[in-house]
């Protein structure tokens, strides 16, 4: 409440000095019949001249002071052209804002009103107009072009680096989660639903796929010097901006729309911190660590788009090193894997365990683990898991010629296999899908699905099974199973599938 | 009845005649002269008045929040007994430092930069320089007014409720300001429906104003005042207006679209997030598909900067 009083006795009595200066201004009027504001614009104009001395100064002792304190020089192979953008930039505006200000002030001052002087009318000039319309033009142009021919070197995917690392980072509030792909270099599916999002699991990394084992979070980003690294980003809740200043990465992360950024780190952590040792504030006292700033200097990832209460807090550690420090710190690293495998629901082992009793009981020839003919038995074999039609099961090993219906020779192999099960299991009915990638006619598509499939129900027919226990269809490029954008997606959607109807 | 006042504007009997139906008109009380004027001038004073207000409350706002930004590790014990629960200790917490950066946003943006520097130049001087008595609807002209006046109370008002005023950004993206979750961010409560609210009240104040300048700059031209003899400022006003009307119902569509989303559980800006651990799928799905989603986001960011770049 005191503060309070004192605060509005502070304002009043502004108020009353502004009053009575007023007040003096009006008496002296009235007593010399002189126009009060006869001197003011003289003095206005000196305010403004000395106005304009005062910004300047302002401005280069600005310069002078933070710009030593600013985030040091880029360490990343477009950053530095960024700079160079940037700085292009900034001295062309400099100079633009030194003369238009400087003719504005001292306009006003040597202009100001004066008794007895009118003011020259001046109402138009197409060649100055052209001037002042054409120079900005053409200069602001060559800056755009500038920009956009760095922006498609940034983001031209062809001259990437094929040799490149790929992290993913997902954003949440109030983290970032960042996932290497481990040894094998390949990343584990992730199924976004209520399934697979769980405490354990807040990616909702599919753990029957086989390529997430050895997937592993990162508490740190760890990045090699000279080798190209793509940032696959996304968000899980709101927006977030990934913000690597140092590297001049900026990129939004944003739920349901994945973006990436490529970058190639150009100096490690420790070479900035020799470079920075050399730099004067850098070496002036931290008073919280009570050492030279320079030792504790690191590179920082924070987040850039307001994104809740603790968004100040969404900052991690970047720590660019050797080849071989890289590898050192990667044989360190834990699997998410082996932390959650004592954890995995239990249907998951079920069936795992259901897959290993029956192989031996059948006499199946090359089949692996995880193909068709172990799921299968599987699936036939649990009662937990009901006949329904999405349980579909894809054959591996089942070749056609190209564009036709005929089946390869390398496949007799998967259909004895198949036969056996059937023989095996005698109650068991089956329905035989035929797939295509998107390549081609759709009408086509599904001629030749249909006959694929229908294919296959001829040869297990040749080879002892009742009719009446199959049916086949061809669905053409429906149920695509891969992205139909990559070859190894269409490859995966060429397929034929069988599903139980019966058990 | 404007065409005739034009018209026989240049003597004073006709002139009178005129009026002479219009109740009020000589004898304007305290009522119709200062508070529903629709005289251009007065109504300017009131932008001007109103603006000014807002970019105190504005500059305030941004004085608060750097005294924190600048000094993070100080105490600063007046603070609490200003903003009492919003300051404990002296330290201005988190939640209500975004809540402050958002408003002072919208303010300086909206309320001061469009509402108040517009309305009050557009309204003062388009009548004198294009050489017309008054606005082409002095009517709407004050209703503009009125709007503007709704949206700051509104807007005012969102600053004394229990969980704070909009604190997502000015910018108000989804999905933080889609969810109605105030554990998602404090603001994303009643704070931003009023957000919103003031923001519609606002956006009608800005299109009944900006249309008025439009037709008056093209219509209400004295004799001899072809569009390319117009001073340069009219240009300037009657673009700035020409773009706010273009823009702000594209602004104000993607807002109302927000509110379904927060209020009727429609998708427009939702999908498939995570909150807290549970999956935020399809509620409702009315005519758009999923990637409404993603172009409607896209689209208001168009806007906004286009908006940005353009008019402020």
């Amino acid at each position: 409440m005191t503060t309070f009083l004192v605060f509005a006795i502070l304002v009043l009595f502004f108020m009353v000095l502004v009053l009575i200066a007023k007040a003096s201004e009006l008496a002296s009027e009235l007593k010399d019949g002189k126009r009060a504001y006869d001197n003011q614009s003289k003095w206005n104009g000196y305010f403004l001249l000395f106005f304009l001395v005062a910004m300047f100064a302002g401005s280069a002792y600005c310069f002078k002071v933070l710009m030593p304190v600013m985030v040091p020089k880029a360490v990343s192979v477009h950053g530095v052209k960024t700079d160079l953008l940037f700085n292009t930039t900034m001295v062309i505006i400099l100079i633009v804002f030194v003369l238009t200000q400087a003719a504005l002030f001292y306009f006003a001052y040597r202009y100001n009103e004066s008794k007895g002087h009118q003011a020259y009318f001046y109402p138009h000039n197409n060649t100055l107009e052209v001037i002042w319309t054409v120079i900005p033009t053409i200069v602001l142009t060559g800056l755009i072009a500038m920009g956009m021919y760095e922006w498609m070197h940034m983001f031209n995917v062809e001259a990437r680096d094929k040799k490149m690392m790929v992290v993913e980072v997902t954003a949440k509030q109030f983290n970032w989660m960042v996932r290497y792909s481990g040894k094998d270099g390949k990343f584990g599916d992730r199924i976004i639903d209520q399934e697979h999002i769980t405490p354990t699991n807040e990616l909702g990394i599919d753990w029957t796929d086989k390529n997430s084992h050895d997937d592993f979070l990162a508490d740190k980003i760890y990045l090699v010097k000279g080798k190209p690294v793509l940032f696959k980003l996304g968000a899980q809740d709101v927006l977030h901006s990934f913000f690597l200043p140092h590297f001049r990465v900026k990129m939004d992360c944003v739920p349901g729309i994945p973006t990436e950024f490529y970058v190639e780190p150009t100096t490690t952590t420790v070479e900035m911190q020799e470079y920075l040792s050399t730099q004067p504030w850098w070496q002036t006292i931290n008073p919280e660590t009570g050492e030279p700033r320079w030792k504790t200097f690191k590179y920082e990832l924070a987040c850039a788009e307001l994104c809740g209460k603790s968004h100040y807090g969404m900052q991690k550690e970047v720590v660019v090193v050797t080849q071989q420090e890289y590898d050192e710190w990667l044989s360190k690293q834990t699997a998410m894997y082996e932390s959650v495998k004592s954890t995995l629901p239990e249907k998951t082992e079920v069936v795992l365990a259901s897959m290993e009793a029956p192989v031996s009981e059948i006499d199946l020839k090359g089949a692996a683990e995880t193909g068709i003919e172990n799921q299968l038995i599987a699936f036939i074999n649990d009662a937990s898991r009901p006949v329904d039609k999405t349980t579909w099961f894809s054959f591996d090993r089942l070749l056609f010629e190209t564009g036709k219906a005929t089946l390869k020779a390398e496949s007799n192999e998967q259909l004895d296999n198949m036969v056996a099960i059937l023989n095996a299991h005698p109650a068991v009915e089956l329905k035989i899908g035929g797939y295509t990638d998107n390549v081609g006619k759709a009408a086509d598509n599904l001629k030749l699905s249909d006959e694929r499939a229908k294919a296959v129900k001829a040869e297990l027919e040749k080879k002892g099974i009742a009719a009446s226990r199959l049916n086949a269809e061809g669905y053409g490029d429906q149920f695509p199973v891969g992205d139909n954008k990559t070859e190894d997606g269409r490859a995966k959607n060429r397929r034929i599938d069988v599903r139980v109807t019966k058990k | 009845m404007q065409t005739s006042t034009v018209d026989h504007a240049h003597t004073d009997t006709h002139h009178d005649h005129v009026h002479g139906h219009e109740e009020h008109h000589h004898e304007e009380t305290f009522l119709t002269k200062y508070i529903f004027s629709q005289d251009h001038k007065m109504i300017s004073k009131q932008f001007l008045i109103t603006g000014i207000f807002w970019g105190i409350v504005g500059g305030l706002l941004s004085i608060l929040f750097r005294l924190q930004l600048g000094w993070p590790n100080e105490t600063f014990p007046f603070l609490e007994t200003f903003l009492g629960k919003w300051a404990e200790g002296g330290k201005i917490s988190s939640e209500f430092y975004y809540a402050m950066v958002t408003m002072h946003g919208t303010i300086l943006v909206f309320f001061v930069l469009t509402g108040g520097l517009s309305g009050t130049f557009a309204n003062l001087l388009i009548p004198y320089q294009v050489g017309t008595r008054d606005m082409a609807s002095p009517f709407i002209n004050m209703l503009s007014y009125w709007f503007f006046l709704g949206a700051s109370v509104v807007m005012l008002l969102s600053f004394f409720i229990q969980t704070g005023p909009a604190s997502g950004g000015w910018t108000a993206y989804p999905p933080i300001n889609g969810l109605r979750d105030t554990g998602v961010n404090l603001g994303s409560g009643l704070g931003f429906d009023l957000w919103i609210l003031g923001m519609t009240l606002f956006i009608c104040s800005s299109l009944l104003g900006g249309l008025n300048y439009i037709a008056t700059v093209l219509n209400q031209r004295t004799k001899g005042m072809s569009m390319f003899k117009m001073p340069l400022t009219m240009w300037a006003l009657m673009f700035t207006a020409v773009i706010g009307v273009l823009s702000f119902p594209a602004l104000l569509a993607g807002c109302v679209l927000l509110e379904f989303d927060r209020l009727l559980d429609t998708s427009f800006y939702l999908n498939n997030i995570i909150i807290n651990g549970q999956l935020l799928g399809y509620k409702v799905v009315l005519l758009f598909c999923s990637s409404t989603c993603s172009g409607s986001w896209v689209t208001r960011r168009c806007i906004s900067s286009f908006y940005q770049l353009w008019v402020l």
